[in-house]
């Protein structure tokens, strides 16, 4: 895509058109915090298929819905679920247990670990944790070697090559200049490893507002969009907490989903996935009261 | 003696063990150690470096700190000295002293499962929730303690189905060492009937303290394994009047571990 005058500024129209089918993608956040959500939304309206998703470090429904929707092929995550709302995310159990699923079996420093080599452009990363468990059993690409320095046993985490990092954070400039409020996870690192970072933003902030604190800076994205209440039903630190109710809503419709009785999963995905035509339409079916609700801390 | 409930009596045994000054963090949704590692800061572990979530905190002025949600949960902002930094904070595990895990199956040797129970044909019969961060941090803590509220047969097992975080492995001697795996393992399994320690000899689970009104045969009929059951076994101290008090008004005003 050219951009016009050097703006890293799209639609989400234009953000989905570099999605395709097949692609590694890493999907920023962690747990129930921080997830760009309006354009996950988009990749499972489209039914963009056979993605390999790096989740963020632990996982939350936005890789779930994916999963639920037909968009995932394998899937890197140390856990999928939305804890005491939901211990375990519905899909990805049941297509754990259905064979539907490839998973690449890791922990929170695994998946670091894999992030780090593939950002510092190293075959691999070493870590301790796993050694003498089931991990490299469940996952070949783990491999135990000699260290040559001090002659120990270590776990060799090899780096993958990431299409798109897409994330959510708090603003940007039009020149793709990215900033939390909060906490930025492992974002920084996915958008050194992948290729291209899309990032969603809460505002957009012209660069004389970014100038005031460039060492708030995470990271320069490719490309930016506007989506305000754009992690909903997760939270974006310093504007709205999880929508703990929208997300046991969805634990109970995706588990009876999995064991048959899909009516109500059917409905809500058409409610607020097939139905919005973009994020705003979103945000409307969810309510204005109920997302300014969320807005207490 | 007042009343308390068995998960009280957990939060406090494993409170008494932890050391002013150590550095401790506890995972997400695990409400027993999470009001243990409190009870310790507002006892006789004021100094603790404490990780609430994703914050480190100092709760010198907090009256009360009632549980998160989530463990992104931004709430615990209102005491937080520092943020973690990521992934660096992933990386340096091995400074942290205290650490909990919990699995759908724990085994004789302290080795435990959070991915699954395997079937035939090598797929799942059941998936768990996943290992989160409890491979690494069961590898390269000082030490961690294995918490369950379900004290059955089918939670602890001769042999896990599948390890995510290694205890002592077959129990084999110097086996954590043979990795070079800085943490020493597990120190207490703590569950609902009793506190096992682990041999020294023979790396397996010990009978350590049998909580008030507990049998040892209770123990072995709920253990799906021989434990090693010593000859003189203690009683589990009932929490004292002053660790009930602080527990239920400043830790767990909503009754969580009743």
């Amino acid at each position: 895509m050219v951009l016009k005058n050097g703006k890293t500024l799209i639609s989400e129209e234009e953000a989905l058109d570099l999605i395709k089918d097949d692609m590694t993608i890493a999907i920023g956040g962690f747990i129930t915090s921080h997830h760009p959500m309006s354009i996950l939304r988009g990749i499972a309206k489209r039914k963009i298929k056979n993605l390999m998703i790096i989740g963020s470090l632990s996982a939350s429904f936005e890789v779930d819905i994916l999963i639920g929707c037909g968009c995932v092929k394998k899937l890197a995550a140390a856990y999928v679920g939305a804890e005491s709302v939901a211990p375990i995310g519905p899909f990805f159990k049941s297509a754990m247990e259905n064979g539907k699923l490839e998973l690449w079996e890791c922990d929170e420093i695994i998946l670091a670990a894999q992030l780090q080599a593939s950002a510092f452009d190293l075959p691999f990363f070493p870590v301790r944790g796993g050694l003498g468990t089931d991990l490299p059993v469940l996952n070949p690409d783990l491999k135990e070697f000699t260290d040559p320095i001090k002659k120990e046993k270590l776990l060799a985490v090899p780096a993958k090559r990431i299409d798109i990092a897409i994330t959510h954070a708090s603003q940007a400039d039009e020149r793709g200049n990215v900033q939390y409020s909060g906490n930025s996870y492992l974002d920084v690192l996915m958008s050194r490893a992948a290729d291209v970072t899309i990032t969603s933003v809460e505002k957009i902030v012209p660069t004389e507002f970014i100038r005031k604190d460039p060492f708030k800076t995470a990271y320069r994205a490719d490309y930016v969009l506007k989506a305000p209440f754009g992690s909903h039903p997760f939270s974006s630190h310093g504007f709205y907490r999880e929508d703990e109710q929208f997300l046991g809503e969805y634990g109970l419709l995706a588990y009876a989903a999995t064991k048959g009785e899909d009516s109500g999963w059917i409905e809500f995905k058409e409610k607020y996935i097939d139905k919005p035509r973009e994020h705003f339409e979103y945000l409307e079916q969810v309510g204005i009261r109920r997302l300014f609700s969320l807005d207490e801390f | 003696m007042e009343k308390y409930s068995i998960k009280e009596l957990m939060a406090c045994c494993l409170s008494r063990d932890i050391k002013d000054g150590e550095k401790v963090v506890v995972g997400a949704n695990f409400p027993i150690p999470r009001a243990a590692v409190l009870l310790s800061r507002f006892t006789h572990a004021p100094n603790i470096s404490m990780g609430m979530g994703a914050f480190s905190v100092n709760l010198k002025e907090a009256d009360d700190a009632t549980p998160l949600k989530f463990f992104c949960d931004y709430s615990p902002i209102q005491w937080a000295e520092s943020a973690a930094f990521f992934p660096i904070e992933l990386f340096c595990f091995h400074k942290l002293d205290v650490f909990f895990i919990s699995g759908i199956q724990i085994d004789q040797f302290g080795n435990t499962n959070l991915i699954g129970i395997k079937n035939e044909k090598g797929g799942y019969k059941f998936r768990g929730p996943g290992s989160i961060g409890t491979t690494t941090l069961a590898a390269v803590a000082k030490r961690y303690y294995i918490v369950t509220e379900h004290h059955t047969p089918r939670v602890f097992v001769e042999k896990c189905s599948i390890v995510s975080a290694l205890g002592f492995g077959d129990g084999s001697k110097g086996l954590r060492k043979s990795y070079s795996l800085p943490g020493n393992g597990p120190r207490y399994c703590v569950t609902p009937l009793c506190i096992f320690d682990f041999s020294p000899e023979t790396r397996k689970m010990r009978l350590f303290s049998l909580h008030p009104g507990v049998s040892v045969e209770d123990v072995i009929k709920n253990t799906g394994f021989k434990p090693e059951i010593p000859d003189r076994i203690q009683q589990t101290k009932p929490p004292s009047k002053e660790e009930l008090q602080i527990l239920r008004n400043r830790i767990d005003p909503e009754g969580n571990l009743k």
